[in-house]
Protein backbone atom coordinates (compact mmCIF):
# COMPACT_ATOMS: atom_id res chain seq x y z
CA UNK A 1 0.00 0.00 0.00
CA UNK A 2 1.33 3.38 -1.04
CA UNK A 3 0.34 5.13 2.19
CA UNK A 4 2.31 2.78 4.42
CA UNK A 5 5.32 3.02 2.11
CA UNK A 6 5.29 6.75 2.72
CA UNK A 7 4.93 6.39 6.49
CA UNK A 8 7.72 3.82 6.68
CA UNK A 9 9.97 6.05 4.55
CA UNK A 10 9.27 9.08 6.76
CA UNK A 11 9.99 7.15 9.96
CA UNK A 12 13.18 5.64 8.51
CA UNK A 13 14.39 9.05 7.33
CA UNK A 14 13.60 10.75 10.65
CA UNK A 15 15.27 8.03 12.74
CA UNK A 16 18.47 8.07 10.67
CA UNK A 17 18.46 11.87 10.68
CA UNK A 18 18.32 11.88 14.50
CA UNK A 19 21.17 9.37 14.73
CA UNK A 20 23.39 11.36 12.38
CA UNK A 21 22.45 14.62 14.10
CA UNK A 22 23.43 13.37 17.58
CA UNK A 23 26.91 12.65 16.25
CA UNK A 24 27.22 15.86 14.21
CA UNK A 25 25.50 18.28 16.59
CA UNK A 26 27.31 17.21 19.79
CA UNK A 27 30.77 18.59 18.93
CA UNK A 28 29.26 21.61 17.17
CA UNK A 29 27.01 22.48 20.14
CA UNK A 30 29.91 21.89 22.57
CA UNK A 31 32.10 24.26 20.59
CA UNK A 32 29.34 26.89 20.43
CA UNK A 33 28.70 26.55 24.19
CA UNK A 34 32.33 26.81 25.30
CA UNK A 35 34.36 28.64 22.65
CA UNK A 36 35.42 32.25 22.98
CA UNK A 37 36.49 32.30 19.35
CA UNK A 38 35.62 35.48 17.43
CA UNK A 39 34.14 33.38 14.62
CA UNK A 40 31.53 31.92 16.93
CA UNK A 41 28.65 34.29 15.96
CA UNK A 42 29.32 33.43 12.32
CA UNK A 43 29.06 29.70 12.93
CA UNK A 44 26.05 30.24 15.18
CA UNK A 45 24.27 32.18 12.42
CA UNK A 46 25.11 29.54 9.81
CA UNK A 47 23.71 26.83 12.08
CA UNK A 48 20.49 28.76 12.61
CA UNK A 49 20.05 29.61 8.91
CA UNK A 50 17.69 26.68 8.14
CA UNK A 51 15.29 28.15 10.74
CA UNK A 52 14.67 31.29 8.71
CA UNK A 53 15.32 30.27 5.09
CA UNK A 54 12.33 29.15 3.01
CA UNK A 55 12.76 25.37 2.58
CA UNK A 56 12.67 25.82 -1.16
CA UNK A 57 15.73 28.07 -1.04
CA UNK A 58 17.66 25.58 1.07
CA UNK A 59 16.43 22.74 -1.16
CA UNK A 60 17.43 24.59 -4.32
CA UNK A 61 20.98 25.19 -3.12
CA UNK A 62 21.31 21.58 -1.99
CA UNK A 63 19.98 20.38 -5.33
CA UNK A 64 22.60 22.45 -7.16
CA UNK A 65 25.35 21.48 -4.73
CA UNK A 66 24.66 17.74 -4.85
CA UNK A 67 24.02 17.40 -8.59
CA UNK A 68 26.02 14.64 -10.33
CA UNK A 69 28.21 17.15 -12.19
CA UNK A 70 29.41 18.87 -8.98
CA UNK A 71 32.40 17.76 -6.91
CA UNK A 72 30.28 16.36 -4.07
CA UNK A 73 27.61 14.77 -6.28
CA UNK A 74 30.21 13.39 -8.70
CA UNK A 75 32.21 11.85 -5.88
CA UNK A 76 29.08 10.22 -4.48
CA UNK A 77 28.13 8.86 -7.91
CA UNK A 78 31.56 7.29 -8.36
CA UNK A 79 31.52 5.91 -4.81
CA UNK A 80 28.04 4.37 -4.79
CA UNK A 81 26.93 4.27 -8.40
CA UNK A 82 23.86 6.27 -7.49
CA UNK A 83 23.12 9.99 -7.68
CA UNK A 84 22.86 11.93 -4.45
CA UNK A 85 19.88 13.95 -5.64
CA UNK A 86 16.55 12.15 -6.02
CA UNK A 87 17.79 9.40 -3.68
CA UNK A 88 17.26 8.45 -0.05
CA UNK A 89 20.88 9.33 0.80
CA UNK A 90 20.40 12.79 -0.64
CA UNK A 91 17.23 13.19 1.43
CA UNK A 92 19.13 12.19 4.53
CA UNK A 93 21.88 14.76 3.89
CA UNK A 94 19.26 17.45 3.28
CA UNK A 95 17.27 16.50 6.39
CA UNK A 96 20.35 16.62 8.58
CA UNK A 97 21.14 20.14 7.40
CA UNK A 98 17.52 21.23 7.56
CA UNK A 99 17.03 19.96 11.15
CA UNK A 100 20.50 20.93 12.40
CA UNK A 101 19.34 23.94 14.47
CA UNK A 102 16.68 21.81 16.17
CA UNK A 103 19.39 19.52 17.49
CA UNK A 104 22.17 22.06 18.09
CA UNK A 105 20.17 24.64 20.02
CA UNK A 106 18.81 22.39 22.82
CA UNK A 107 22.24 20.77 23.19
CA UNK A 108 24.03 24.13 23.29
CA UNK A 109 21.57 25.28 25.97
CA UNK A 110 22.08 22.10 27.96
CA UNK A 111 25.87 22.36 27.79
CA UNK A 112 25.75 26.01 28.85
CA UNK A 113 23.55 25.02 31.78
CA UNK A 114 26.08 22.45 32.94
CA UNK A 115 28.50 25.35 33.11
CA UNK A 116 32.20 25.60 33.81
CA UNK A 117 31.76 25.10 37.55
CA UNK A 118 31.40 21.34 37.63
CA UNK A 119 33.68 20.70 34.64
CA UNK A 120 36.46 22.58 36.42
CA UNK A 121 35.77 20.61 39.59
CA UNK A 122 36.02 17.35 37.64
CA UNK A 123 39.31 18.44 36.06
CA UNK A 124 40.87 19.22 39.45
CA UNK A 125 39.85 15.70 40.54
CA UNK A 126 41.97 14.20 37.79
CA UNK A 127 39.52 13.72 34.92
CA UNK A 128 40.73 14.31 31.37
CA UNK A 129 38.64 16.51 29.09
CA UNK A 130 36.99 13.54 27.36
CA UNK A 131 36.39 11.89 30.74
CA UNK A 132 34.76 15.10 32.03
CA UNK A 133 32.49 15.13 29.01
CA UNK A 134 31.34 11.52 29.40
CA UNK A 135 31.12 11.39 33.20
CA UNK A 136 29.73 14.86 33.97
CA UNK A 137 28.53 16.84 30.94
CA UNK A 138 26.67 14.04 29.16
CA UNK A 139 24.61 12.79 32.13
CA UNK A 140 23.76 16.35 33.14
CA UNK A 141 22.63 17.08 29.54
CA UNK A 142 20.28 14.07 29.22
CA UNK A 143 17.19 16.25 28.94
CA UNK A 144 18.81 18.40 26.25
CA UNK A 145 19.52 15.26 24.21
CA UNK A 146 15.96 14.03 24.63
CA UNK A 147 14.54 17.35 23.48
CA UNK A 148 17.00 17.56 20.58
CA UNK A 149 16.07 14.05 19.42
CA UNK A 150 12.33 14.57 19.70
CA UNK A 151 12.41 17.97 17.99
CA UNK A 152 14.60 16.94 15.07
CA UNK A 153 12.62 13.71 14.60
CA UNK A 154 9.33 15.61 14.45
CA UNK A 155 10.79 18.33 12.26
CA UNK A 156 12.10 15.79 9.77
CA UNK A 157 8.72 14.02 9.63
CA UNK A 158 7.10 17.35 8.81
CA UNK A 159 9.42 18.65 6.10
CA UNK A 160 8.09 19.20 2.59
CA UNK A 161 9.86 21.84 0.54
CA UNK A 162 13.38 20.54 0.93
CA UNK A 163 12.28 16.97 0.19
CA UNK A 164 10.44 17.99 -2.92
CA UNK A 165 13.41 19.99 -4.25
CA UNK A 166 16.14 17.46 -3.43
CA UNK A 167 14.29 14.15 -3.53
CA UNK A 168 11.46 14.73 -5.92
CA UNK A 169 8.45 12.47 -5.73
CA UNK A 170 9.56 8.86 -6.22
CA UNK A 171 7.33 6.26 -4.51
CA UNK A 172 9.19 4.14 -1.91
CA UNK A 173 12.36 6.16 -2.47
CA UNK A 174 11.69 9.79 -1.72
CA UNK A 175 7.91 10.05 -1.40
CA UNK A 176 7.49 10.80 2.34
CA UNK A 177 4.20 11.46 4.16
CA UNK A 178 3.99 15.19 3.46
CA UNK A 179 4.50 14.59 -0.26
CA UNK A 180 2.00 11.75 -0.25
CA UNK A 181 -0.56 14.19 1.18
CA UNK A 182 0.24 16.65 -1.60
CA UNK A 183 -0.22 13.89 -4.18
CA UNK A 184 -3.47 12.77 -2.64
CA UNK A 185 -4.92 16.25 -2.80
CA UNK A 186 -3.70 16.69 -6.39
CA UNK A 187 -5.55 13.52 -7.38
CA UNK A 188 -8.61 14.52 -5.32
CA UNK A 189 -8.10 11.52 -2.95
CA UNK A 190 -9.28 13.50 0.08
CA UNK A 191 -9.76 10.38 2.20
CA UNK A 192 -6.04 9.55 2.18
CA UNK A 193 -5.17 13.22 2.62
CA UNK A 194 -7.40 13.43 5.70
CA UNK A 195 -5.99 10.26 7.25
CA UNK A 196 -2.37 11.26 6.80
CA UNK A 197 -2.92 14.88 7.81
CA UNK A 198 -4.83 13.95 10.93
CA UNK A 199 -2.14 11.41 11.80
CA UNK A 200 0.61 14.00 11.42
CA UNK A 201 -1.29 16.55 13.45
CA UNK A 202 -1.91 14.20 16.37
CA UNK A 203 1.72 13.07 16.24
CA UNK A 204 3.04 16.66 16.24
CA UNK A 205 0.76 17.64 19.10
CA UNK A 206 1.92 14.69 21.21
CA UNK A 207 5.55 15.53 20.46
CA UNK A 208 5.09 19.13 21.61
CA UNK A 209 3.31 18.00 24.78
CA UNK A 210 6.22 15.67 25.48
CA UNK A 211 8.75 18.47 24.95
CA UNK A 212 6.91 20.85 27.27
CA UNK A 213 6.62 18.18 29.96
CA UNK A 214 10.36 17.56 29.69
CA UNK A 215 11.09 21.28 29.85
CA UNK A 216 8.90 21.64 32.92
CA UNK A 217 10.67 18.80 34.73
CA UNK A 218 13.97 20.46 33.85
CA UNK A 219 12.90 23.69 35.50
CA UNK A 220 11.52 22.01 38.61
CA UNK A 221 14.81 20.30 39.41
CA UNK B 1 63.68 16.40 47.82
CA UNK B 2 63.24 17.69 51.34
CA UNK B 3 64.94 20.99 50.54
CA UNK B 4 62.51 21.45 47.69
CA UNK B 5 59.29 20.81 49.55
CA UNK B 6 57.74 24.03 48.35
CA UNK B 7 55.28 25.55 45.97
CA UNK B 8 57.16 28.34 44.24
CA UNK B 9 55.76 30.76 41.72
CA UNK B 10 56.30 34.10 40.04
CA UNK B 11 53.30 34.61 37.81
CA UNK B 12 51.16 37.26 36.20
CA UNK B 13 47.64 37.10 34.88
CA UNK B 14 45.86 39.85 33.00
CA UNK B 15 42.09 40.08 33.07
CA UNK B 16 40.77 43.23 31.49
CA UNK B 17 42.09 46.07 33.65
CA UNK B 18 43.02 43.76 36.51
CA UNK B 19 46.58 42.52 36.76
CA UNK B 20 47.47 39.74 39.16
CA UNK B 21 51.17 39.66 39.90
CA UNK B 22 52.14 37.11 42.53
CA UNK B 23 55.39 35.73 43.81
CA UNK B 24 55.96 33.42 46.76
CA UNK B 25 57.65 30.28 48.05
CA UNK B 26 55.06 28.45 50.10
CA UNK B 27 56.13 25.44 52.20
CA UNK B 28 54.15 22.34 51.26
CA UNK B 29 53.31 21.74 54.89
CA UNK B 30 50.60 22.97 57.23
CA UNK B 31 48.04 25.56 56.30
CA UNK B 32 48.86 28.80 54.52
CA UNK B 33 46.14 31.43 54.67
CA UNK B 34 45.63 33.70 51.69
CA UNK B 35 44.03 36.94 52.77
CA UNK B 36 43.00 40.13 51.06
CA UNK B 37 40.04 42.42 50.52
CA UNK B 38 37.30 41.59 48.00
CA UNK B 39 38.55 41.83 44.45
CA UNK B 40 42.20 41.66 45.50
CA UNK B 41 42.83 38.53 43.44
CA UNK B 42 42.63 35.76 46.06
CA UNK B 43 40.42 33.50 43.98
CA UNK B 44 42.34 34.31 40.80
CA UNK B 45 45.61 33.27 42.45
CA UNK B 46 44.06 30.04 43.69
CA UNK B 47 42.77 29.31 40.17
CA UNK B 48 46.21 30.02 38.74
CA UNK B 49 47.75 27.54 41.18
CA UNK B 50 45.12 24.94 40.25
CA UNK B 51 45.82 25.39 36.53
CA UNK B 52 42.35 26.75 35.78
CA UNK B 53 43.73 29.89 34.11
CA UNK B 54 45.53 28.82 30.93
CA UNK B 55 46.53 32.40 30.04
CA UNK B 56 48.82 32.68 33.09
CA UNK B 57 52.36 33.84 32.35
CA UNK B 58 55.45 33.11 34.42
CA UNK B 59 56.77 30.14 36.31
CA UNK B 60 55.47 27.73 38.90
CA UNK B 61 56.73 24.51 40.37
CA UNK B 62 55.71 22.22 43.21
CA UNK B 63 58.08 19.83 44.98
CA UNK B 64 60.58 20.32 42.17
CA UNK B 65 58.08 19.49 39.40
CA UNK B 66 57.37 22.23 36.89
CA UNK B 67 53.72 23.23 36.60
CA UNK B 68 54.20 26.31 34.47
CA UNK B 69 57.01 27.76 32.38
CA UNK B 70 57.47 29.49 29.04
CA UNK B 71 57.02 26.18 27.27
CA UNK B 72 54.84 24.19 29.60
CA UNK B 73 51.36 24.42 31.08
CA UNK B 74 50.44 21.44 33.22
CA UNK B 75 46.63 21.04 33.07
CA UNK B 76 44.69 20.80 36.35
CA UNK B 77 44.03 17.05 36.05
CA UNK B 78 47.80 16.42 36.23
CA UNK B 79 48.61 18.63 39.22
CA UNK B 80 47.08 16.38 41.91
CA UNK B 81 45.42 19.21 43.74
CA UNK B 82 42.19 19.18 45.69
CA UNK B 83 40.11 22.28 45.06
CA UNK B 84 37.23 23.23 47.34
CA UNK B 85 35.16 25.88 45.61
CA UNK B 86 33.13 28.54 47.39
CA UNK B 87 29.85 26.98 46.27
CA UNK B 88 30.81 23.29 46.61
CA UNK B 89 30.16 22.47 42.93
CA UNK B 90 28.99 18.93 43.65
CA UNK B 91 27.89 16.62 40.84
CA UNK B 92 24.10 16.73 41.11
CA UNK B 93 23.58 13.54 39.07
CA UNK B 94 25.45 11.47 41.66
CA UNK B 95 24.92 10.44 45.27
CA UNK B 96 27.21 11.64 48.05
CA UNK B 97 29.19 8.39 47.87
CA UNK B 98 29.62 8.71 44.09
CA UNK B 99 30.80 12.30 44.47
CA UNK B 100 33.35 11.22 47.07
CA UNK B 101 34.61 8.41 44.85
CA UNK B 102 34.99 10.53 41.68
CA UNK B 103 38.58 11.70 42.15
CA UNK B 104 39.50 8.76 44.37
CA UNK B 105 38.74 6.35 41.52
CA UNK B 106 40.54 8.39 38.86
CA UNK B 107 43.71 8.80 40.90
CA UNK B 108 43.80 5.15 41.90
CA UNK B 109 43.90 5.83 45.62
CA UNK B 110 43.68 3.04 48.21
CA UNK B 111 40.40 2.26 49.98
CA UNK B 112 41.86 3.27 53.37
CA UNK B 113 42.02 6.88 52.25
CA UNK B 114 38.34 6.90 51.35
CA UNK B 115 37.39 5.34 54.69
CA UNK B 116 39.55 7.82 56.57
CA UNK B 117 37.86 10.71 54.75
CA UNK B 118 34.40 9.34 55.55
CA UNK B 119 35.36 9.17 59.22
CA UNK B 120 37.20 12.47 59.52
CA UNK B 121 34.32 14.42 57.99
CA UNK B 122 31.58 12.29 59.56
CA UNK B 123 30.08 11.41 56.18
CA UNK B 124 28.88 7.82 56.77
CA UNK B 125 25.30 8.82 57.69
CA UNK B 126 24.75 10.68 54.42
CA UNK B 127 26.65 8.46 51.94
CA UNK B 128 23.57 7.20 50.10
CA UNK B 129 21.77 10.52 49.96
CA UNK B 130 21.38 12.43 46.71
CA UNK B 131 23.24 15.73 46.64
CA UNK B 132 20.02 17.72 46.50
CA UNK B 133 18.60 18.32 49.93
CA UNK B 134 21.94 18.43 51.76
CA UNK B 135 22.43 21.37 54.11
CA UNK B 136 25.09 23.98 53.30
CA UNK B 137 27.48 22.53 55.87
CA UNK B 138 26.96 18.99 54.57
CA UNK B 139 27.58 20.12 50.99
CA UNK B 140 30.88 21.73 51.98
CA UNK B 141 31.92 18.64 53.92
CA UNK B 142 31.22 16.48 50.86
CA UNK B 143 33.19 18.92 48.68
CA UNK B 144 36.14 18.77 51.07
CA UNK B 145 35.88 14.98 51.28
CA UNK B 146 35.70 14.64 47.50
CA UNK B 147 38.91 16.65 47.16
CA UNK B 148 40.72 14.85 50.01
CA UNK B 149 39.74 11.39 48.75
CA UNK B 150 41.69 12.02 45.53
CA UNK B 151 44.80 12.03 47.76
CA UNK B 152 46.04 15.44 46.57
CA UNK B 153 49.51 16.75 47.27
CA UNK B 154 48.02 20.20 47.93
CA UNK B 155 44.55 21.35 48.97
CA UNK B 156 43.18 24.68 47.78
CA UNK B 157 40.19 25.99 49.73
CA UNK B 158 38.39 29.09 48.49
CA UNK B 159 36.41 30.60 51.38
CA UNK B 160 34.80 27.24 52.15
CA UNK B 161 32.72 28.76 54.98
CA UNK B 162 31.08 31.51 52.97
CA UNK B 163 27.37 30.91 52.62
CA UNK B 164 27.14 28.97 55.91
CA UNK B 165 25.40 30.23 59.03
CA UNK B 166 27.50 30.89 62.12
CA UNK B 167 26.86 27.50 63.80
CA UNK B 168 27.81 25.64 60.65
CA UNK B 169 30.87 27.87 60.17
CA UNK B 170 32.36 26.90 63.52
CA UNK B 171 31.57 23.21 63.05
CA UNK B 172 32.85 23.08 59.47
CA UNK B 173 36.08 24.93 60.31
CA UNK B 174 36.84 22.30 62.96
CA UNK B 175 36.13 19.51 60.46
CA UNK B 176 38.45 21.13 57.92
CA UNK B 177 41.31 21.55 60.39
CA UNK B 178 41.00 17.98 61.67
CA UNK B 179 40.59 16.40 58.23
CA UNK B 180 43.61 18.26 56.82
CA UNK B 181 45.72 17.28 59.83
CA UNK B 182 44.60 13.64 59.65
CA UNK B 183 45.43 13.44 55.94
CA UNK B 184 48.69 15.36 56.45
CA UNK B 185 47.97 17.40 53.32
CA UNK B 186 49.27 20.96 53.01
CA UNK B 187 46.63 23.54 52.18
CA UNK B 188 46.15 27.07 50.95
CA UNK B 189 43.12 28.54 52.63
CA UNK B 190 41.47 31.69 51.27
CA UNK B 191 39.60 33.88 53.73
CA UNK B 192 39.14 37.52 54.54
CA UNK B 193 38.38 36.91 58.21
CA UNK B 194 41.43 37.27 60.45
CA UNK B 195 39.70 35.36 63.25
CA UNK B 196 39.18 32.35 61.00
CA UNK B 197 42.79 32.56 59.84
CA UNK B 198 44.17 32.81 63.39
CA UNK B 199 42.31 29.65 64.31
CA UNK B 200 43.48 27.47 61.43
CA UNK B 201 46.61 28.73 59.67
CA UNK B 202 50.35 28.36 60.25
CA UNK B 203 51.32 31.26 58.03
CA UNK B 204 49.80 34.09 56.09
CA UNK B 205 50.17 35.38 52.56
CA UNK B 206 48.52 38.74 52.02
CA UNK B 207 47.38 40.00 48.67
CA UNK B 208 46.16 43.47 47.82
CA UNK B 209 45.16 44.90 44.44
CA UNK B 210 46.62 41.87 42.70
CA UNK B 211 50.04 42.10 44.42
CA UNK B 212 51.28 39.54 46.92
CA UNK B 213 53.20 40.60 50.04
CA UNK B 214 55.97 38.63 51.74
CA UNK B 215 54.90 35.44 53.47
CA UNK B 216 54.84 35.63 57.26
CA UNK B 217 54.56 33.03 60.00
CA UNK B 218 51.62 33.09 62.39
CA UNK B 219 51.99 32.29 66.11
CA UNK B 220 52.50 28.65 66.97
CA UNK B 221 49.50 26.89 68.53
CA UNK B 222 49.20 26.17 72.23
CA UNK B 223 50.04 22.57 72.99
CA UNK B 224 47.75 20.79 75.42
CA UNK B 225 47.70 17.16 76.49
CA UNK B 226 44.72 14.78 76.55
CA UNK B 227 44.38 13.60 80.14
CA UNK B 228 41.22 11.54 79.86
CA UNK B 229 38.31 10.84 77.54
CA UNK B 230 34.87 11.79 78.67
CA UNK B 231 31.43 10.80 77.39
CA UNK B 232 29.69 12.69 74.55
CA UNK B 233 32.86 13.36 72.55
CA UNK B 234 34.52 15.55 75.16
CA UNK B 235 38.06 15.20 76.41
CA UNK B 236 39.78 16.51 79.52
CA UNK B 237 42.82 18.50 78.49
CA UNK B 238 45.72 19.81 80.48
CA UNK B 239 47.36 23.15 79.69
CA UNK B 240 49.69 25.13 81.90
CA UNK B 241 48.84 23.09 84.99
CA UNK B 242 45.10 23.58 84.61
CA UNK B 243 42.74 20.94 83.31
CA UNK B 244 39.52 21.62 81.49
CA UNK B 245 37.00 19.77 79.30
CA UNK B 246 36.12 20.54 75.70
CA UNK B 247 34.81 18.71 72.61
CA UNK B 248 37.89 17.12 71.15
CA UNK B 249 39.26 13.92 69.57
CA UNK B 250 42.41 12.18 70.75
CA UNK B 251 43.36 9.46 73.23
CA UNK B 252 44.92 10.06 76.66
CA UNK B 253 48.58 11.00 76.26
CA UNK B 254 48.13 12.54 72.83
CA UNK B 255 49.07 16.12 72.19
CA UNK B 256 46.35 18.49 71.01
CA UNK B 257 47.15 21.74 69.27
CA UNK B 258 44.88 24.59 70.22
CA UNK B 259 44.69 27.61 68.02
CA UNK B 260 42.87 30.67 69.14
CA UNK B 261 42.29 34.09 67.66
CA UNK B 262 43.68 37.16 69.44
CA UNK B 263 40.10 38.45 69.40
CA UNK B 264 39.14 35.67 71.81
CA UNK B 265 41.92 36.32 74.33
CA UNK B 266 41.67 38.82 77.19
CA UNK B 267 44.42 40.17 79.42
CA UNK B 268 44.07 41.32 83.02
CA UNK B 269 46.43 42.20 85.85
CA UNK B 270 44.42 40.40 88.54
CA UNK B 271 43.24 36.78 88.73
CA UNK B 272 39.78 36.75 87.13
CA UNK B 273 39.10 33.24 88.48
CA UNK B 274 37.89 30.25 86.43
CA UNK B 275 34.48 30.16 84.81
CA UNK B 276 32.65 27.82 82.47
CA UNK B 277 33.28 30.14 79.55
CA UNK B 278 36.80 31.31 80.30
CA UNK B 279 40.04 29.50 80.93
CA UNK B 280 42.42 31.81 82.81
CA UNK B 281 46.14 31.15 83.18
CA UNK B 282 48.91 33.20 84.78
CA UNK B 283 51.70 34.39 82.51
CA UNK B 284 54.62 36.73 82.26
CA UNK B 285 55.12 39.32 79.52
CA UNK B 286 58.70 38.69 78.45
CA UNK B 287 59.08 40.83 75.35
CA UNK B 288 57.31 43.64 73.53
CA UNK B 289 58.12 44.35 69.92
CA UNK B 290 56.76 47.37 68.07
CA UNK B 291 55.01 46.69 64.81
CA UNK B 292 54.25 48.98 61.94
CA UNK B 293 50.73 49.69 60.78
CA UNK B 294 49.46 46.77 58.77
CA UNK B 295 46.39 47.11 56.61
CA UNK B 296 46.45 43.41 55.80
CA UNK B 297 46.17 42.34 59.43
CA UNK B 298 43.78 45.22 60.09
CA UNK B 299 45.96 46.60 62.88
CA UNK B 300 46.83 50.22 63.48
CA UNK B 301 50.33 49.88 64.89
CA UNK B 302 50.95 48.96 68.53
CA UNK B 303 53.15 46.05 69.46
CA UNK B 304 53.32 42.29 69.76
CA UNK B 305 53.56 40.97 73.27
CA UNK B 306 55.33 37.66 73.93
CA UNK B 307 53.85 35.86 76.91
CA UNK B 308 55.05 32.72 78.66
CA UNK B 309 53.19 30.61 81.16
CA UNK B 310 53.82 27.23 82.66
CA UNK B 311 54.94 25.19 79.62
CA UNK B 312 53.10 27.33 77.10
CA UNK B 313 53.72 30.56 75.23
CA UNK B 314 51.64 32.97 73.23
CA UNK B 315 52.06 35.94 70.92
CA UNK B 316 49.43 38.59 71.30
CA UNK B 317 49.03 41.94 69.57
CA UNK B 318 48.71 44.76 72.12
CA UNK B 319 47.16 48.12 71.33
CA UNK B 320 48.83 51.32 72.67
CA UNK B 321 45.70 51.94 74.81
CA UNK B 322 45.95 48.49 76.36
CA UNK B 323 49.65 48.97 77.17
CA UNK B 324 48.99 52.37 78.78
CA UNK B 325 45.87 51.42 80.75
CA UNK B 326 47.26 48.18 82.12
CA UNK B 327 50.69 49.71 82.60
CA UNK B 328 52.32 46.82 80.77
CA UNK B 329 56.08 46.54 80.63
CA UNK B 330 58.51 43.72 80.04
CA UNK B 331 58.32 41.43 83.04
CA UNK B 332 54.73 42.31 83.98
CA UNK B 333 52.72 39.49 85.49
CA UNK B 334 49.35 39.10 83.83
CA UNK B 335 46.42 36.71 83.58
CA UNK B 336 45.47 35.45 80.15
CA UNK B 337 41.83 34.43 79.67
CA UNK B 338 40.81 32.32 76.71
CA UNK B 339 37.24 32.04 75.49
CA UNK B 340 37.07 28.26 75.77
CA UNK B 341 34.76 27.63 72.83
CA UNK B 342 37.03 29.69 70.58
CA UNK B 343 39.76 27.03 70.75
CA UNK B 344 40.16 24.99 67.60
CA UNK B 345 41.59 21.63 68.69
CA UNK B 346 43.62 19.47 66.31
CA UNK B 347 45.16 16.21 67.45
CA UNK B 348 48.82 16.36 66.49
CA UNK B 349 50.46 13.50 64.65
CA UNK B 350 53.26 11.66 66.40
Amino acid sequence: MMVWDAVWLSVRLATLTVLVLVVVATPLAWWLATSRNRLRPLVEALTALPLVLPPTVLGFFLLVLMGPETVIGGFWLRLTGDTLVFSFSGLLVASVIYSLPFAVQPLQGAFQNVGRGVTEAAATLGASRLDVFYSVVLPLSRRGYLIAAVMSFAHTIGEFGVVLMVGGNIPGRTRVISIEIFNAVETLDYRTAYQLSAGLMVFSFLVLVAVYILNRQGRLE
Amino acid sequence: MKGNNKLGFAISLKRGDFLLSAKAEIPMQGITALKGPSGSGKTSLLRVIAGLEPTTRGEMSARGKTWLSDRLFLPPQKRRIGYVFQNARLFTHMTVAQNLAYGWQRQGVSADVLTRVHQALHLEPILNRPVEGLSGGERQRVAIGRALASDPQLMLLDEPLSGLDSDQRAETLTYIAQALAAAEVPAIYVSHFQREIDRIADRLLCIDAGQTRPLRDLPAPLKALVVARMPDGQARLSLGGTTFAMPCHGAPGQEVWLRVSADDVMLSRNDPGQSSALLSLPAKLIEMRNTAEDSCLGKAGGCIGYLTGKAWELELPLSPDQVAQMNLTCGSSVWVSFAREAFLPVVSKG
